[in-house]
């Protein structure tokens, strides 16, 4: 049983010209066989007037109380009654039941004017206080937003779009509050998939709006009209490029982060969601929707790197921030120029008061682990903190050693930095593999081995068993090194096949074991220095030996027991440098030499950005 | 016959009487069935209404051909 709603005078108006009709076609027939067809029709016409049109019209107007149409009191807080209410309420209506229900399934232009109309003036705590009357009112707008005309007709009657918007976004956020504390609860779930529906096709209709975006300006001004939760929301469903979503993101975090509704004139006193402690803020929303969208994250971290505070301490799961950092940072998604600026910004974050004096909502999780999260962060980034690297022109080697010392100043940043040193070299490897092998690749692998030893050596380790460990790793870095040598033209293939040769001089030596504990104990300088020595000594043995030089007048072996090998070794190697017959050993002195020069002197310069 | 019956048709009240059962009459389910009701029976009449014409043309035109026929001079056998 539905209803239905009338004008009195002008329905009587519609029974005249209906009786009026059937007076016209009482007189209209034709014998003639051709016209039966048209007696056919309108005989069909006569009954469609009379007993379909006419009868009720009358039933209506006579309101007989035994009859199917009888005056009927409409709910004007439910929302599927919303065009018999408004009729009534505005234009003094009279009101009956009707037999027939309403068709959901259909909107009619004066259905997507009163919907438009009630939602806009109707009180929106009644009108969506059940799942049924929001989950109408989604059903309503996806068929409002496939009929330009129709939307036309419920955005001529509904101008706020806003205030049903944020009512929609901050029952869900109650709602999945109350689902996190309680448990499943179907009449809530059901709630909370409405909602999301409505939300979905309030967005379309948001993108649809007239002046709201176009291709030559896609960024949704529309979100600057509503709460940055639901604004969040409402960009599930916008399909922006990556790009405007980055900024858009930002722009919503940044307002977040540093605009009170208050300010505007609200009640409130903080955003609805920060006021409540379970559920996802809007920056969990934003987060997760740019992880899902590629590109998205890394526009947004460049963003972000201008008010880091505005991405750090508004998830509240901020492992999300986290993954967005990681993604968007990634070598593989963002330029090298571009990942000084965000690793610079991030860093000093950690050591900035706005970080370590948070207070905020008792709802945000402080990010305790930022600062051991900064060194998977700058993992990927670790050689172009080296003195060599080329690729962050826009920090100074001093920018760089303090960045890599505030990061390194946790334990945790560094133990995930050394681990990570094997990709470091992969990559490079990679390069090597791609270019062929560069002076400056070798350069950068040297300096970067001998930061990491440094900081090794400058005991950021406090227990034994870091230190070991880190040790190891950097020892096994040492070996790998040997994969990066530069190839003079005048040595060519023959040192590739040195490699095998070096690495077997390497393990029958021993060199590259960790030296005798008794002697060196404690002694992590001497560590470094023998490792850097082994590495280069090990690699001119190697050539030498290649190029087929005589074996009477091979370069100096590390010396073990020296308490500075490689200043010792230095001293060894320029003297045997000098005496060495230059007519005998032909150019291959020269490419040993270069080799000494490429590789030793960048640890040293790696040793010096590293011993901070 | 067939002209009258269209004229008829083209002058009756039932082809506008939808005029008076839109949404500024009347809403709600029924209204809307018989608002549906009304376009329909104005669609079908105008069909109707042409096709009489139609006819009447198609009639009108065999007559005229045979009327030629029998002016066309026959050749005596």
């Amino acid at each position: 049983m539905g209803l239905l709603a009338y004008d009195p005078s002008r329905l009587e108006s519609l029974r005249a010209a209906l009786r009026g009709a059937l007076d016209d076609l009482a007189g209209v027939r034709s014998d003639d066989p051709l016209a039966a067809d048209a007696n056919a029709t309108v005989i069909g016409a006569r009954r469609a007037l009379g007993d379909l049109c006419l009868q009720r019209v009358t039933d209506i107007l006579n309101a007989d109380p035994m009859g199917s149409y009888h005056k009927a009191k409409v709910n004007g807080n439910d929302i599927r009654q919303t065009l018999i209410y408004t009729m009534r309420d505005s234009y003094g209506w009279k009101v009956a039941t009707d037999p027939l229900d309403d068709d959901a399934l259909q909107v009619t232009a004066a259905e997507a004017r009163a919907l438009g109309f009630r939602l806009q003036h109707g009180n929106l705590n009644k009108l969506t206080d059940t799942p049924e009357e929001v989950a109408f009112i989604a059903g309503q707008l996806a068929i409002i937003n496939a009929d330009p005309q129709l939307r036309a007709e419920f955005l001529a009657n509904m101008t706020d779009l806003a205030e049903l918007a944020d009512k929609l976004g901050r029952d869900r956020i109650d709602e999945v509050s109350t689902l996190l504390w309680e448990g499943y609860d179907p009449p809530v779930s059901a709630r909370v998939a409405a909602i999301d529906a409505a939300i979905e096709q309030l967005s379309h209709v948001y993108q649809a709006r007239p002046g709201t975006a176009n291709h030559a300006a896609p960024y949704p001004t529309w979100v600057s009209e509503v709460e940055p939760f639901t604004a969040a929301l409402l960009l599930r469903y916008a399909n922006l490029d990556p790009m405007t979503l980055g900024f858009v993101a930002n722009d919503l975090l940044v307002r977040w982060r540093n605009t009170r509704p208050d300010d505007e004139g609200r009640d409130e006193s903080a955003w609805t969601d920060l006021n409540v402690e379970q559920g996802p803020k809007t920056a969990d929303i934003l987060f997760q929707l740019m992880l899902d969208t590629p590109g998205a994250t890394t526009v947004y971290v460049k963003e972000a790197a201008n008010d880091p505070f505005s991405m750090w301490m508004s998830a509240s799961d901020y492992r999300l921030a986290q993954r967005v950092a990681l993604q968007g940072t990634d070598p593989a998604n963002m330029t090298a120029a571009d990942s000084a600026a965000v690793l610079k910004s991030f860093i000093e974050f950690a050591g900035s008061s706005q970080y370590r004096d948070f207070g905020g909502s008792p709802y945000l999780l402080h990010p305790t682990d930022y600062p051991t999260f900064l060194g998977s962060l700058v993992a990927p980034w670790l050689r172009q903190f080296s003195v060599d690297s080329l690729d962050w022109d826009s920090l100074k080697t001093d920018d760089r050693d303090a960045l890599l010392t505030a990061v390194l100043k946790d334990k945790g940043a560094l133990g995930i930095l050394v681990a990570s040193l094997h990709d470091t070299v992969d990559t490079l490897k990679a390069e090597v593999d791609q270019q062929g092998l560069t002076k400056q690749t070798a350069k950068e692998f040297s300096g970067l081995i001998g930061m990491l030893g440094q900081l090794i050596v400058d005991q950021k380790f406090c227990n034994e068993q870091e230190r070991e460990e880190a040790w190891n790793s950097v020892w096994g870095l040492a070996g790998d090194g040997l994969g990066f040598l530069p190839v003079p033209a005048v040595v060519g293939l023959a040192i590739n096949k040195a490699l095998g040769k070096a690495q077997e001089l390497v393990a029958d030596k021993g060199w590259l074991a960790a030296p005798e504990p008794d002697r060196v104990k404690d002694k992590e300088q001497y560590k470094f220095e023998w490792m850097v020595t082994v590495t280069t000594a090990t690699m001119a043995i190697t050539i030498y030996d290649q190029l087929g030089l005589p074996g009477d007048h091979r370069p100096p072996e590390p010396d073990p027991t020296q308490s500075e090998p490689m200043a010792q070794y230095e001293h060894d190697f320029n003297e045997w440098l000098n005496s060495a017959d230059v007519v005998v050993l032909g150019p291959g002195i020269d490419t040993i030499d270069q080799w000494k020069e490429l590789f030793i002197d960048p640890f040293a310069a790696g040793a010096s950005l590293g011993g901070t | 016959m067939l002209r009258t019956m269209s004229a008829k048709i083209s002058s009756s009240r039932a082809l506008d009487v939808h005029n008076f059962a839109g949404p500024d009459t009347w809403v709600g389910p029924t209204p809307q069935v018989c608002l549906e009701a009304l376009v329909g029976v104005r669609r079908d009449l105008q069909n109707q209404q042409q096709r009489l014409v139609a006819s009447a043309k198609l009639l009108e035109r065999q007559a005229d051909d045979l009327e030629q026929q029998q002016l066309v001079p026959k050749m005596v056998s």
